[in-house]
């Protein structure tokens, strides 16, 4: 019976082939070699197909590339495929060389960039002028590092070298442009006090007090008593000052190097012969270097939350800072890690996992207590000093409990970490960093950046090895480290329950990092 | 507007001089060393400092309890002329994990302030105070603010071995020393702004040395000076 059965399938499927069957699905179903296909796993190459040649990435193309010019001008450049290209002028001149200066000079500048120069009379033909060679540019100051940068078109280099080099060292400055600038950072000093979102205030404000008085400690933005004072002799005594071609770093993706050097030599080392603010004339330049202080800076302040288009609680904010260590340091990747590892954010923050909902600020703080809005890790790192701080936002009422738990935190970190955290963190670390180099105006900065710094790159795998090598030891040895200096403790909003500079501080060398109980009677 | 005191300006044009001419004016690194004469140079140029600088009112008003006194131990190491610092211990109530010279408050039973430096060395690192050769005291370096002013005398140890020194544990983490050279080459300065309030407020410009460990503040203050006269 068995047999029959047997015989009539085979029947049946014989009939089926012959209804399918052309010569070559006959073959190609029949013949031995091809009936592996049917049987052999995924996993397994096929007998018969050709081996297959896997592309090398040739380290060697993806050289960042560098030269000095005779007149000290560093020109750097990084190969990349595509299309376009980014190129920018960095210079080390910010916030932190405005001692001498009333403070917001280098946004003052950045207010007035490519707003007119030699060739191009006003800021509409400057975006036309870029617009043609097909892109974009933006000026951006920051507290050490301002860059004029522009994405265009990457066989429009010549005409985009002469008008970078045309902004930056033949700006007209006239009245006009300084006017509207002048109206125009009214306007943001305004926004800044009116908004309730902390953050620019709080940067301000954890800077100043984590380095009272220098440097980087100075505010970046203009200050309402002293905008009155920059106005075109002071802007040209600060370009004369530090707008010099030692100081400056010409960067460009996508660009072939030599052609990048000859286009300098040309534009930007002619144009900084004769600037438009002349050379001679007077200087006062500051070659101070960066004191971590420490130090409380309370600001008092009532926002009005009638202004914002979204309901917002009332919020308290304060940020408890230490310092930490220049990026040149070695012990700078271990506190980059250490920030990943702490994290945190705003707790309505909607995100799957990977977006840091782990980290421990997520864990330990916002998920566990639910008062606390915010809570985030920054990292601030100089060529000469550095900050780690944590900001946390609650209600003012809650402002000591925020206080505590922060400084329980900072605490904690001398006990050392999990590996499964740890090894988490340094993950996140690198996928951030790789991420983030994917895109090209973001390599033009890290390029430019670490160039105008260390006058060498490091390049990504190197970064991602020095990430690697971070050790639990190592978290520990920073975080004791950080937890030896003096507190910058910065404050803003309803701060009336802040606990006592001295109590903080105290909280801090303690190993449980607790407050002490203070016996309130009649309230504080 | 910088507006300057005759005590900031004094220690200005020590910045500038020290940035730029500091290596030729170390002579006592580099010819033959003989103690006598740098002793006399350093004690003839403390006397007419202290003859030019007219005190201003705040310090003059400080009472004998708010005064401090600090050795500054010149010493040489391997032949090498060194001045020694201490790192103060994270049990002190202020200025933890600092960097310092030996020194404390003048108490009662100092006969003066060399005597209170004497007596805090031998309590601080345990060099005997009758072996300390002192030259000369310099005129009061005080903190920005003038509410404290310390007065430095500059003391020879002759040779010393750090090893042989003992820390009190409750003062001092550690001892250690670093040779002139080492100083004026890695001297740096930072220019503080501050909001001032009144006439006589005004930035100010405090040294830092980054050897191994950083020095600044007072400390870094005292050890301009000391540079700016040998």
């Amino acid at each position: 019976m068995a047999g029959r059965m047997s015989r009539s399938a085979g029947r049946y499927y014989r009939s089926l082939r012959k209804s399918f069957s052309t010569s070559s699905c006959l073959s190609y179903v029949e013949s031995p070699a091809n009936g592996d296909v049917m049987t052999t796993p995924l996993s397994v190459p096929l007998r018969d197909s050709p081996k297959p040649i896997y592309a090398e990435s040739a380290s060697e193309t993806f050289q960042t590339m560098t030269s000095k010019l005779n007149n000290g001008l560093t020109v750097t450049s990084q190969p990349k495929f595509g299309t376009f290209c980014t190129v920018g002028i960095l210079i080390n001149a910010g916030s932190r060389h405005e001692v001498a200066y009333p403070s917001g000079m280098s946004h003052y500048l950045e207010r007035c960039a490519f707003a007119g120069s030699s060739i191009y009379k006003d800021r509409d033909a400057v975006m036309l002028a870029v617009e043609k060679l097909g892109g974009i540019c933006d000026c951006q100051s920051s507290r050490d590092t301002t860059i004029y940068a522009a994405s265009v078109d990457r066989d429009k280099l010549e005409p985009l070298m002469e008008l970078l080099a045309d902004s930056v060292y033949q700006p007209t400055l006239d009245d006009d442009v300084i006017e509207q600038a002048r109206e125009s950072i009214n306007y943001e000093l305004d926004e800044l006090d009116k908004k309730p979102d902390p953050e620019p205030m709080m940067t301000e404000l954890i800077h100043e007090a984590g380095f009272r008085g220098n440097t980087v400690g100075l505010p970046k933005y203009p200050q309402a008593e002293t905008l009155h004072q920059i106005n075109k002799a002071s802007l040209q005594k600060f370009l004369r000052s530090y707008y010099l071609p030692e100081r400056m770093v010409v960067a460009g993706v996508g660009v072939d190097h030599d052609e990048l050097v000859a286009l300098s030599e040309k534009y930007v080392s002619a144009a900084a012969k004769s600037p438009s603010w002349s050379l001679d004339g007077a200087r006062e330049s500051d070659a101070s270097v960066a004191q971590y202080t420490g130090g409380e800076v309370k600001v008092q302040k009532h926002f009005d939350l009638s202004m914002s288009v979204v309901p917002m609680p009332e919020l308290a904010h304060v940020s408890i800072g230490m310092e930490s260590v220049k990026f040149t340091d070695t012990n700078f990747v271990p506190f980059a890690v250490l920030n990943m590892l702490m994290g945190g954010g705003g707790s309505f923050s909607a995100g799957g996992p990977g977006k840091g909902m782990f980290s421990r600020l997520y864990l330990n703080v916002l998920n566990r207590h639910h008062w606390m809005y915010a809570a985030t890790a920054y990292h601030h790192s100089y060529d000469d000093g550095g900050l780690f701080c944590i900001q946390g936002s609650a209600h003012p009422s809650q402002l000591r409990e925020c206080v505590h738990v922060i400084t329980q935190e900072f605490a904690k970190l001398t006990n050392g970490i999990d590996k499964v955290e740890l090894d988490r963190a340094k993950k996140q670390l690198q996928s951030m960093l790789m991420m983030n180099l994917e895109a090209r105006p973001v390599i033009f900065e890290d390029v430019g950046r670490q160039i105008l710094a260390t006058g060498e790159r490091k390049s990504p795998k190197q970064l991602c090895d020095m990430i690697d090598n971070v050790s639990n030891d190592d978290i520990v040895r920073v975080a004791r480290h950080m937890l030896s200096s003096r507190p910058a403790v910065a404050a803003l909003g309803d701060v009336k329950q802040l606990p006592d500079y001295e109590d903080i501080e105290n909280a801090l060398t303690r190993p449980d990092g607790k407050l002490p109980k203070k016996f309130r009677l009649f309230g504080r | 507007m910088l507006r300057t005191s005759i005590c900031i300006r004094l220690f200005k044009s020590r910045i500038k001089y020290n940035t730029r001419t500091a290596q030729n004016q170390l002579h006592a690194t580099h010819c033959i060393f003989s103690t006598e004469n740098v002793k006399k140079h350093v004690v003839k140029i403390a006397e007419s400092l202290t003859s030019e600088l007219s005190y201003s009112n705040s310090i003059k008003r400080l009472k004998l309890k708010n005064q401090a006194a600090v050795l500054v131990p010149l010493c040489t190491v391997n032949g090498e002329l060194c001045l020694l610092f201490t790192v103060r211990s994270n049990n002190l109530p202020t200025h933890k994990g600092q960097i310092s010279f030996p020194g404390g408050g003048v108490k009662h039973g100092d006969t003066g302030a060399v005597d209170a430096a004497l007596r805090e060395t031998e309590e601080e690192i345990g060099f005997p105070r009758n072996k300390v050769d002192v030259w000369t005291t310099l005129p009061h370096i005080s903190n920005h603010t003038r509410t404290a002013a310390v007065i430095p005398v500059v003391g020879y140890l002759g040779e010393v071995n750090i090893e042989d020194m003992v820390p009190d544990r409750n003062e001092v983490t550690e001892i250690f020393t670093v040779s002139l050279t080492n100083l004026v080459n890695n001297a740096s300065y930072t220019r503080f702004r501050i909001k001032a309030k009144k006439r006589s407020e005004h930035d100010y410009v405090m040294p830092v040395y980054f050897t191994q460990y950083r020095i600044w503040g007072l400390t870094a203050n005292i050890v301009d000076t000391v540079l700016s006269i040998l």
